[in-house]
């Protein structure tokens, strides 16, 4: 299966389902719960950028 | 604060007698760090050395019929299996030494086994010519586990780094890496066996204890009975600095009166912890067929590491100034030192264990002043003021390479380095070396510090506690050793995590090297021309300590920032 | 881009004017790439620049948090939406000033393109049919494989191969040369016409070569397009590089938040994508392509065609030129400059035997021949119709005439002629010796001619080094490249002309398979080796070394052969090329430290802004009024500096024939330290202006 760019947004949407419960939980009162999704999909997205950026490292003639 | 108006003689005097100590140091350098370099060219170009008589003889008789003293030059694959398994094998080994403790010899205090966490740190610690030591050597291990288990790791794993260095540089040159298990052994039986003797031999003249026998029993002058302990820790001592291993046989290190009683030891064991990554550029440029080259970077990592005891040394000397001015008047800050070293020598070991990723102690590094902690930490950062055994002077050359690549673009040509093209290959390579450590020192320590209760265990909030998380993993990750301690760091996360970073800081650079030099020692070699950019000159020397510093600097700086710098702000 | 734009610093002034030299139309240019750089804010496209797509999701982010600053959280005194709102607006900014520089050299090589384009302009042809007659069809329409026919006064519709007849052809549209070129079948030189240039006299049956839009001017047209562009294996490698500072960079920023937080400092988010979007390489990032475009324009602009960037970037690494004597270190054109006598011959006699040879000649030399003969009173006293011309090949290195009445006249290398006499049961005097060694000795090639078994005497063609030569000969070798210069001249000629032109060495008597073996052996000790050539025989030699320039009037065989084919056929053009392979490295390496060394005046402004809660205002070296202007005078700086460098980057950095080492000190002198310093002004200043319209 080729990663293209809708299957990529919604696996970190599917991992901030898993990703952001937890956060909410460990931070207990500090945040609202939006805040713990945000926060969530923030994360995804930074993980992304460096998996990404891996990627470049690693190939960069496809870029 | 000024010196000049100081109403205080003492720290004048204090000041020369260090300057006198600190010249002394570098002197010793200076004149044995090129002697022992050509012996090292010597010993791995395969050319006779006035050793050979001597051991020789020993080592057809111990490694007869094995064939490792010839072994067969090896290609950037098998050498790096060869390096793994071996590391992997011995890892094992001390492991299981260390879990069965209790059920073998030499135990006289009666020790049991540690927890597995704790011993599976401490294995990979000394593997990896790290020694970070989560323990106290005397009340953990017994003298089997110290002397059977970790001295003998002490030898193999600095073996080990030296032989990395002398592949890499073979490949830089365009010689094939040669033979992992020869140049191990050789390293071993040619340079750190032989000074390792002589040097054990100058300790225990100088009072350091050499003993199976069990702790001394003391009566004090209350009238109470203290056992102290002691064991066989000259010949433990010298391997420690020479190996650039620097784990004690006691908790507190080389300021343990056992492991460095006076004057004399400090000065023998800090000039034997420069020696051989020192030794090694020279090495270098000698193999490479251009002295010239290697005795410029030679003088660069010298005048960097001279300004970096100069800036940590005044630091001490001026003294905390709360304390100054509860004191009304400057004193050195003596912290978590021995007196009988002072804050100058202090300094010196401090910024000598740091950057040679030797890791021995001889005061806390926690209680130095910001200017201090600034420095070893970049020490760590940079690991090359003369860097660990051997891996250090690859780092370099990883500089060397980002270095020429970026200056070569910039007098129009492909970049070259020793002749030999500077391509994707070479970048993706060394940029893999570029990104261990913040991946190995800021993920970790981010991580702790986003839960400081349940992780960290810090004995001192405040910008303090960031600097004793990212010495912790740094100390890892540059396999150095050293604690900042005050870390409560005897826990399950802090055992897993700084074991991460210590097989990422030790086996991701060195596969890296390998491939590198292997990589490089294929590369037909483009002929010298006017255009091509010389390397050994002063000017691509200074270019590249300015690319050094400021790539250095660059990444940790934020960290820098909240630990250290945040922390001097404060105090002044 | 006119020609007075040299790189090089040529002593003879600026190089001869080419007539034809395509201009590019501008205009729109501007405005075309503003809106271009709009389009390219496409993520398919942003995820091409990993540095800038960095910046992209930043901006992404920050938009998001303008709209609701509290998304992540509430952080105390921050989270102004003006301030987010500022902050995604300058990020914006920055991506746009970078696709605006990939823009305009795109739109500068669009430009070239379709100047080249025009002048091809849409020619009627004549198609031939299989029956024989003609059909009149568009040039577009004609395929590979094609035979047309040109007729005296037609522009040659497209490139081809003659098959037919005989005619000259005038190609100063393309090689700036007035001279008209004799074309026919066979031949290694004559055989090859190119699109756009016009019969002049006679006609010709055409074999077409090259399919509609892929002839050598379109293969130009698609490259400057950027249509087929793929990396330089130097900017791979810096891509790679930029691409872990980033890496390097997005973790350290990542990992900041926890220890902020532990020492009650805490940062917003905005402020992380600031420091993020601020260290991260962006000035290189977003002018890279840009350079390289702009790379290859400036070959285009040379009216040189080249296959690929790889081979541009390779002329930059060249160590030795192999250099063909003749057009390119003399003038093309050798003329005679005396008839020497010898045998006991007159002056006069030498000129009518000299004259009989050449009268079939049409070569420059040959009609230089007849000229001077003619000058000295010389008449052909025999039927120009009955008698025949022997053409020169390289087997027998001479030519002349077979006269009516069985007499054999022929001029030649001067061992050739020797040989020829011989071979007719005469025998050379020793005067010719003589004469042969005062020739060579003032670096002019000796001719013997004679008739039958008797030698007459030598024609002294006078060779011409172009002026200016030695000393961009003397420019190359500080740059490290060795010239080798090839000629078919004798040895000692050879080394007169080689001492004069300043060559570093030279081969004598060469042969074509000399050429592939001094290429063979040049490479064998790692050197990259350029070389010209356009001779069918030159065509391994092409292949063979590492840069290969055909000239455009060569074979098409030569053609294929080469990596680059130089429009105008001037040979010396690869020592413009080296230099701007160089200058391509030059500009990327100087801007990758540039950016680099920016970034500590931007710790500077941003880490005291950042950890104001810390109490580490000691760090503000530069006096920043507010920590929010801080933050905002070093994103503006970071966003300016990019189309302040588009026209560098466009331009190319001034490449100085200069040893290696004095152009780094130079370099690093302008780029590295100015690079530290130049950022820690540009941001007070913008402070100042920036704490004068905000309240902030």
């Amino acid at each position: 299966m080729k990663p293209t760019l809708p299957k990529i947004l919604l696996l970190g949407l599917l991992a901030n389902a898993a990703i952001a419960p937890a956060l909410y939980a460990t931070t207990g009162n500090d945040i609202t719960r939006g805040t713990a999704y945000a926060l969530g999909l923030l994360g995804i997205v930074v993980v992304g950028l460096a998996i990404y950026l891996a990627l470049v490292i690693a190939q960069p003639e496809r870029f | 604060m000024n010196l000049a108006d100081s109403s205080c003689p003492k720290l004048l005097s204090s000041m020369l007698q260090g300057f006198f100590q600190v010249t002394l140091i570098l002197a010793i350098l200076a004149a044995v760090a090129p002697l022992l370099g050509r012996y090292m060219a010597r010993v791995f170009l395969g050319e006779e050395t006035w050793l050979d008589r001597v051991i020789s003889p020993v080592e057809r008789v111990v490694f007869a019929g094995s064939g490792v003293l010839n072994g067969r030059p090896m290609t950037g694959g098998q050498y790096v299996r060869a390096l793994l398994v071996s590391n992997l094998v011995m890892l094992v080994l001390v492991f299981a030494i260390f879990m069965l403790q209790g059920a073998l010899p030499f135990n006289p205090t009666g020790l049991t086994a540690p927890s597995w966490d704790l011993a599976l740190h401490t294995a990979i610690s000394f593997t990896t010519n790290t020694n970070q030591q989560h323990y106290s050597g005397e009340t953990t291990f017994t003298y089997f586990s110290q002397v059977g288990a970790l001295g003998f790791l002490m030898f193999t794993s600095a073996a080990t780094g030296i032989a990395v260095a002398i592949a890499f540089i073979r490949g830089l040159t365009g010689r094939p890496l040669g033979n992992f298990y020869t140049d191990l052994i050789l390293s071993i039986t040619r340079i750190l066996l032989p000074i390792s003797v002589v040097g054990a031999i100058a300790l225990l003249v100088a009072g350091v204890p050499e003993t199976f026998a069990g702790p001394a029993q003391a009566t004090t002058l209350e009238g109470a009975t203290q056992f102290i302990a002691r064991g066989p820790v000259a010949h433990f001592e010298i391997i420690k600095q020479l190996g650039e291993n620097g784990g004690g046989f006691f908790g507190i290190n080389s300021a343990h009166p056992f492991e460095n009683p006076n004057n004399f030891t400090n000065l023998l064991e800090t000039v034997i912890m420069l020696v051989i990554p020192a030794g090694l550029i020279l090495t270098y440029g000698i193999l490479a067929g251009n002295p010239k080259q290697g005795w410029l970077i030679f003088w660069m990592v010298f005048i960097i590491f001279a300004i970096f005891i100069a800036i940590a040394a005044v630091g001490e000397v001026q003294g905390n100034p709360l304390v100054n001015q509860v004191l009304g008047s400057p004193q050195p800050n003596l912290e978590g030192k021995e007196v009988r070293f002072g804050p100058v020598l202090t300094a010196v070991w401090a910024i000598a264990t740091t950057g040679t990723m030797c890791g021995a102690i001889n005061g806390l590094h926690d209680s130095l002043m910001p200017s201090g902690g600034f420095l070893t930490l970049a020490n760590l950062f940079l690991q090359i003021v003369w860097g660990g055994q051997g891996t250090g002077t690859a780092y370099l050359f990883v500089f060397l390479i980002l270095t020429v690549f970026l200056t070569g673009l910039m007098v129009g040509r492909t970049p070259e380095f020793l002749g030999r093209k500077i391509e994707k290959r070479e970048i993706v390579l060394a940029s893999a070396i570029l990104l261990v450590h913040p991946i190995a020192i800021l993920i970790p320590a981010a991580i702790t510090l986003a839960f400081p209760e349940t992780l960290s265990g810090i004995s001192n909030p405040g910008f303090h506690g960031i600097s004793q998380v990212v010495y912790e993993y740094a100390s890892a990750a540059a396999n150095n050793g050293s604690g900042f301690e005050g870390l409560g760091d005897a826990t399950l996360w802090w055992n897993l995590s700084a074991s991460f970073s210590l097989l990422a800081g030790r086996y991701v650079p060195i596969v890296a090297l390998i491939f590198l030099a292997d990589g490089m020692a294929r590369k037909q070699p483009v002929p010298e021309t006017a255009g091509t950019l010389r390397t050994d000159t002063t000017l691509f020397t200074g270019v590249t300590a300015g690319a050094i510093l400021i790539l250095g600097a660059l990444t940790f700086l934020p960290v820098l920032v909240l630990g250290p710098v945040a922390e001097a702000f404060n105090l002044g | 881009m006119t020609s007075s734009t040299l790189p090089l610093n040529q002593p003879g002034g600026p190089r001869q004017q080419r007539k034809h030299t395509p201009k590019a139309n501008l205009s729109n240019l501007y405005q075309r790439a503003f809106q271009e750089s709009f389009r390219k804010l496409d993520p398919r496209v942003m995820i091409k620049n990993p540095v800038m797509f960095v910046v992209w999701v930043g901006t992404l982010i920050t938009a998001l948090l303008t709209l609701n600053p509290n998304l992540f959280g509430v952080v105390e005194g921050e989270n102004s939406a003006l301030f987010n709102g500022l902050i995604t607006l300058i990020l914006l900014f920055t991506l746009l000033f970078a696709n605006f520089a990939e823009a305009v050299a795109e739109g500068r090589g669009k430009a070239q393109a379709d100047a080249l384009r025009s002048t091809k302009s849409d020619t009627v042809a004549r198609r031939l049919q299989s029956d024989g007659s003609t059909e009149e069809v568009s040039s577009t329409s004609l395929r590979r494989g094609d035979r047309i026919k040109v007729i005296a006064g037609d522009m040659i519709p497209a490139d081809g191969e003659v098959i037919d007849g005989v005619a000259s052809v005038d190609e100063s549209a393309i090689t700036g040369e007035s001279a008209p070129v004799l074309k026919e079948p066979g031949s290694d030189v004559a055989s090859s016409v190119t699109g756009g240039t016009r019969i002049i006299s006679d006609e010709l049956i055409l074999q077409v070569t090259s399919d509609p839009g892929k002839g050598f001017i379109d293969r130009m047209i698609a490259l400057v397009e950027g249509a087929e562009r793929t990396k330089t294996p130097n900017e791979i490698a810096l891509t790679v590089l930029l691409a872990v500072l980033t890496l390097v960079f997005l973790i350290v920023v990542a990992t900041l938040p926890p220890s902020a937080s532990y020492v009650n400092s805490p940062v917003g988010i905005t402020l992380l994508i600031a420091l993020l979007v601020a260290l991260i390489p962006t000035t290189i990032g977003g002018l890279l392509s840009a350079i390289g475009i702009a790379g290859m324009d400036r070959v285009a602009q040379f009216n040189v065609v080249a296959t690929s960037g790889r081979a541009v970037e390779a002329c930059g690494d060249i160590n030795t030129l192999v250099l063909d004597k003749t057009g390119t270190i003399t003038l093309g054109n050798r003329l005679a400059e005396e008839f020497i006598p010898v045998n006991g011959y007159s002056e006069t006699d030498v000129a009518t035997a000299a004259l009989a040879a050449s009268v079939f000649d049409t070569t420059p030399e040959g009609k230089s021949i007849v000229r001077l003969a003619e000058k000295l009173g010389a008449t052909v006293s025999f039927d120009k119709s009955k008698a025949e011309g022997v053409e020169f090949s390289a087997r027998t290195r001479m030519s002349g005439t077979d006269l009516p009445d069985g007499g054999e006249i022929r001029k030649g290398a001067v061992d050739a002629i020797r040989g020829f006499v011989r071979s007719r049961g005469g025998h050379a005097p020793a005067e010719l010796d003589q004469a042969f060694e005062r020739v060579s000795r003032l670096g002019g090639t000796p001719l013997a001619v004679c008739q039958n078994s008797d030698i007459y005497g030598v024609i002294y063609l006078k060779d011409i080094i172009k002026p200016g030569i030695k000393e961009r000969f003397d420019q190359l070798r500080r740059m490290g490249v060795r010239t080798v210069m090839l000629t078919g001249d004798n040895r000692i000629t050879a080394s007169v002309i080689a001492a004069e032109a300043g060559v570093d060495d030279f081969i004598a008597e060469a042969t074509p398979e000399d050429k592939i073996q001094v290429i063979q052996t040049e490479q064998a000790q790692g050197k990259l080796v350029a070389m010209t050539g356009d001779g069918t025989n030159d065509a391994p030699a092409l292949a063979q070394a590492n840069v290969g320039v055909a000239m455009n009037s060569g074979t098409q065989a030569a053609k294929e052969a080469a990596n680059m084919v130089d429009l105008d056929s001037d040979p010396t053009k690869l020592i413009d090329l080296v230099t701007i392979g160089k200058q391509l490295l030059i500009t990327r390496g100087a801007l990758t430290t540039f950016s680099l060394a920016n970034d500590i005046a931007k710790y500077f402004a941003i880490i005291p802004a950042m950890f104001a809660a810390a109490g580490i205002e000691a760090l503000n070296v530069m006096g920043l009024s507010s920590p929010r202007t801080a933050v905002l005078s070093a994103l503006i700086y970071n966003a300016l500096i990019i189309p302040a460098l588009i026209p560098l980057a466009l331009k190319g950095i001034e490449f100085r024939p200069l040893t290696a080492n004095q152009l780094l000190q130079r370099n690093i002198l302008i780029y590295g330290l100015g690079g530290i310093i130049a950022p820690f002004i540009a941001i007070k200043v913008i402070d100042v202006g920036v704490s004068a319209v905000t309240n902030f």
